[in-house]
């Protein structure tokens, strides 16, 4: 169980209890062929007013456990095999449909990767705006309509009062995402869940999205979970990371700390593994340094893992690794990491 | 706008092809037309006469012509058998017919459409698997044994609804309806299945989309979710089965007039088809393919409306 | 209801799977629908055999007797035991049921190949195809019934030509959207003969849903002769079938249910499991729409 109050605070952070505690989260799924252990023991804690990015491949698990945290995954298949995510104290978890209906898109908002699929192409954008206003604040139709007028401003649109009217199929990717954006922060949410906001963008629109969460952060005060496998994003926003393989926890320090010293041998190898455009123009080809990898794959998260999740891939793997599954150390200055044989690269 | 315009500018070629196919029947059929036409017991001077009476000694291109001519200005020839002109005889007996096919309409789409909103929600549940074991049935069972079945059933052993018959709406409109709803019910349970199974399918599609998993994260309840997000949203697939399907019922209203002895254009079908006299076959075919081109039509429009993407 | 972790484990197999077995679960339209349609078709083709009494023969001091141990489904207005008739009816079915999905299906083939390689023949040939769905199945099958002289062999093109038109729409479509496929498009590109195009790229991959929609043109084949013969316009008197069967009970309807109802009860079945046949082979060879459910 990660302690935060062992933990200096990042400057700017007071030092109340988190705003969102995940511990030792278990989100299984069942089908024929056998258990899929996507989310197996999960914890960590969101501070509040913090950005704390969550890091990992496809499949490791991180957009399941942002799912869960809304309990946005059907029942079957997927199961609560255990652990508790915690908001303010209490056990999302353990809510039932009608109070979950109260917490999203009021407290916890989510927005999700594909601005082009995610907004309905039969109602205006206006009117899935204003459907969160009215349904959290009961607001009557006039005041939801500025509302979302004010929200759309907010966001950057132009023409806010015409383009509430206008459908998605009007809007480009970039506006709809904002789009998506505003109906998510219109009730002012206390955490913003953003799954791999920017991935479906074009890199120049990318950089206004994430400005724009920035912004609206400072002017709300919201706390953001950043989901991306994209490192670059997560030096800009986040003030904390998290990395995640397999559905475990491997890594966990501030963004700082992660980049510059990073312990675990799976982050050392995604960090090592981005290209650099450093090379003096004129090199020969063969001079170049080549892409460094991970080799291997991604495990299939069926059955019980016996030992470190990363083993199979790890060049440090010794044979502990193999036999049981690494503890958790925490390296002082909220730097955790978990495995036997870390160390600088 | 020139959505609209095309739509309608369609409906011409088709109701054309109709019209030559409908032309070309008569004329490919192996045997001489005229022969057919008056019948086994014929002699050659009634094969003669009718010949003449249908103008089939002149060249095909002529009659072709003629015939559209007269088909343009509302004239669909004469019967054969009785002599009056196929319109009024058409005339006579639509009434029946087209109550009969308007409350089959609305019967199926009140009843199937919730039916498979249902089972696409509880997909998966024994709710699901029950509509969708009865949708199957209805589709397997001809309707003249359902509608049989609720003879039996509804009006000798329980009494409850009349045996046979039709009373127009000027008689009142109990008798009106209680003679209508044993037909349009089995007539349509073809028609509901179809329906049904597509309502579902579809239903089931849109609720695995993006837009439907936002929408929850955004706390929309599950009544809302699928009646205005879903629904809307599968309502076009959904609207062009019922309007595919009206040629699907209409083959259903034609036998159920016969086995509740509905005065209908399908018993005027059933009766003319025994007699060999083609031209009122000929003018009723028509007549319905047109009604399935205009209803079709006016659902094509109905798409403007239902989603904004078809709006240019 | 959510799920708890007991449940799940009890759910799951362990490693070690019965393959025949868990077929069966996997697949119970696909299964009950063949297995029912086999059984149909066995006791069609041992009519010769089973039938007590001949079909055609008739004995008019036994007519309309209820079902009893001698008649096991009563006797008709003309004495002729129902049994056998439903039993020899059943052949006509059947064999009504294949060759019309065959016809339609070879015939429609042809013509939506056609269209889907030719810009030219698609225009004019989808607009054909439009008017034909225009007209209701029964009634252009009776409007051709009307013209011909009734035998098998006319039913069977009354009702096969009605069907062409899905075919064709399938075909073409498929066609259409195959020839977009890059490997088509790349195999073009480097001068491969159109014929092997059709048989190596466009065939197989049509092949499935062909068989799926045969299957429910045949169901639909089968219902169709039954209403053909119910309006006067099907099989000739002479030879039995289920529905110029159910077409004769009219009459007696108030006196004599068993003679509309045995032969529906058959025809029902017969219908039914070939949808059944027809929904599972979808299901097992569309892995998309089977996972949806």
């Amino acid at each position: 169980m990660t302690s935060n109050a062992a933990r200096d605070p990042i400057a700017g952070i007071d030092s109340r209890d988190p705003i969102i505690q995940i511990d030792d989260l278990k989100v299984w799924f069942a089908n024929r062929d056998g258990i899929l252990r996507a989310v197996d023991g999960l914890s960590f804690d969101l501070q509040r007013e913090e950005t704390l990015g969550l890091v990992g491949e496809s499949g490791c698990g991180k957009s399941v456990t942002a799912m869960t945290m809304l309990q946005l995954i059907p029942s079957p298949p997927s199961v609560i095999a255990g652990g508790s995510i915690r908001y303010n104290g209490a056990d999302l978890l353990q809510f039932d449909e009608k109070r979950m209906r109260t917490i999203r898109g009021n407290e916890i908002s989510m927005i999700f990767q594909d601005p082009m699929t995610s907004l309905n192409p039969v109602l205006t954008v206006g009117e899935q705006i204003a459907e969160t206003a009215v349904l959290h604040r009961k607001l009557d139709r006039r005041a939801a309509r500025e509302l979302v007028v004010e929200m759309l401003h907010k966001v950057n649109i132009p023409e806010p009062q015409r383009r509430a009217d206008e459908y998605p199929h009007q809007f480009s990717g970039g506006m709809r995402q904002r789009a998506m954006i505003a109906a998510a922060l219109v009730c002012n949410p206390k955490v913003l869940i953003a799954d791999e906001p920017t991935t479906a963008l074009d890199v120049t629109i990318q950089a206004q999205i994430i400005e724009l969460m920035l912004d609206l952060k400072r002017e709300f005060g919201t706390s953001i979970i950043m989901i991306t496998h994209d490192l670059g994003v997560v030096a800009e926003t986040c003030a904390r990371v998290v990395v995640m393989y397999a559905g475990r926890k491997v890594e966990e320090a501030s963004a700082g700390e992660l980049f510059a010293a990073p312990l675990h041998p799976y982050t050392q190898g995604l960090l090592s593994a981005t290209p650099r455009l450093e090379t003096a123009p004129g090199t020969r080809r063969a001079d170049r340094p080549r892409l460094t990898e991970i080799p291997g794959m991604v495990p299939t998260l069926k059955g019980a893992l016996k030992g470190c999740c990363f083993a199979p891939r790890c060049h440090k793997a010794t044979a502990i690794c193999r036999e049981s599954a690494p503890t958790i150390e925490d390296r002082g200055n909220g730097h955790i990491v978990s495995c036997f044989n870390c160390g600088s690269a | 706008m020139f959505y609209v315009l095309k739509r309608i500018l369609a409906v011409i070629p088709v109701l054309g092809i109709v019209a030559v196919i409908v032309f070309l029947l008569l004329h490919l059929s192996p045997g001489d037309p005229a022969a057919l036409i008056a019948g086994d017991t014929a002699s050659s001077d009634d094969v003669e006469r009718v010949r003449q009476l249908l103008g089939l000694n002149r060249p095909l291109h002529e009659q072709f012509f003629s015939w559209l001519w007269r088909l343009l200005q509302g004239d669909l020839g004469v019967s054969v058998f009785t002599g009056l002109p196929v319109t009024t005889m058409i005339g006579q007996r639509i009434e029946p017919t087209l109550w009969l096919t308007f409350l089959t309409i609305t019967f199926a789409v009140i009843l199937a459409v919730p039916m498979g909103i249902v089972a696409a929600w509880k997909a998966g549940t024994w709710i699901d698997r029950t509509v969708m074991a009865l949708a199957v049935m209805a589709f397997s069972l001809p309707v003249f044994l359902i509608g049989y079945l609720f003879i039996f059933g509804f009006s000798i052993k329980l009494a409850w609804l009349p045996v046979q018959g039709f009373h127009s709406l000027r008689e009142g409109f109990g008798p009106f309806i209680k003679h209508l709803i044993l037909p349009a019910l089995s007539g349509g349970l073809v028609y509901m299945a179809l329906i049904a199974r597509m309502t579902r399918a579809t239903m089931l599609e849109v609720l695995g989309e993006d837009y439907i998993r936002t929408a929850r994260a955004r706390g929309v309840g599950n009544q809302r979710l699928l009646l205005r997000h879903a629904l809307k949203n599968a309502a076009v697939p959904i609207v062009t089965t019922v309007g595919l399907g009206i040629a699907l019922l209409l083959g259903g209203v034609i036998i159920t007039e016969s086995v509740f002895a509905i005065p209908g254009i399908g018993r005027l079908t059933v009766d003319s088809v025994l007699r060999h006299d083609y031209p009122v076959i000929q003018g009723i075919v028509l007549v319905v393919a047109a009604v399935y081109v205009f209803i079709n039509l006016a659902i094509d429009l109905l798409y403007t409306v239902l989603d904004p993407r078809i709006r240019y | 209801m959510a799920l708890t972790l007991a449940q799940i484990e009890s759910r799951v197999d362990t490693e070690g799977r019965r393959p025949w077995w868990s077929f069966l679960r996997r697949h119970p339209l696909l299964v009950i629908g063949g297995v029912l349609l086999v059984i149909m078709a066995l006791v069609a083709l041992a009519a010769p055999w089973m039938a007590p009494y001949s079909p055609i023969d008739m004995n008019v001091m036994q007519r309309l007797k209820a079902p009893s141990a001698v008649h096991l489904f009563g006797t008709d207005a003309m004495g002729r035991d129902v049994f056998s008739r439903v039993l020899w009816g059943g052949r006509v079915s059947l064999i009504v049921g294949i060759s019309v999905s065959l016809l339609a299906t070879s015939i429609g083939v042809l013509i939506g190949m056609v269209a889907g390689f030719s810009r030219l023949a698609d225009a004019l040939v989808m607009r054909v195809m439009d008017g034909m769905m225009a007209i209701p199945g029964i009634l252009l099958a009776v409007a051709m019934m009307a013209l011909m002289r009734a035998s098998i062999e006319t039913v069977v093109i009354a009702i096969a030509v009605p069907e062409i038109p899905r075919v064709v729409r399938l075909v073409r479509s498929l066609v259409l959207v195959i020839r977009e496929q890059p490997y088509v498009q790349a195999a073009e590109a480097i001068g491969t003969r159109f014929h092997w195009i059709l048989l190596r790229h466009v065939l197989p991959n049509a092949v499935t849903p062909l068989i799926v929609q045969g299957t429910f043109i045949s169901a639909s084949a089968v219902l169709f002769e039954a209403y053909l013969s119910f309006l006067g316009a099907g099989t000739p008197p002479e030879i039995p079938s289920w529905g110029n069967m159910m077409a004769e009970g009219r009459a007696v309807v108030q006196l004599a249910f068993n003679i509309i109802l045995f032969p529906g009860i058959f025809l029902g079945l017969t219908v039914l499991s070939i949808n059944l046949l027809g929904d599972g082979l979808r299901d097992m060879l569309d892995p998309k729409i089977a996972r949806r459910l």
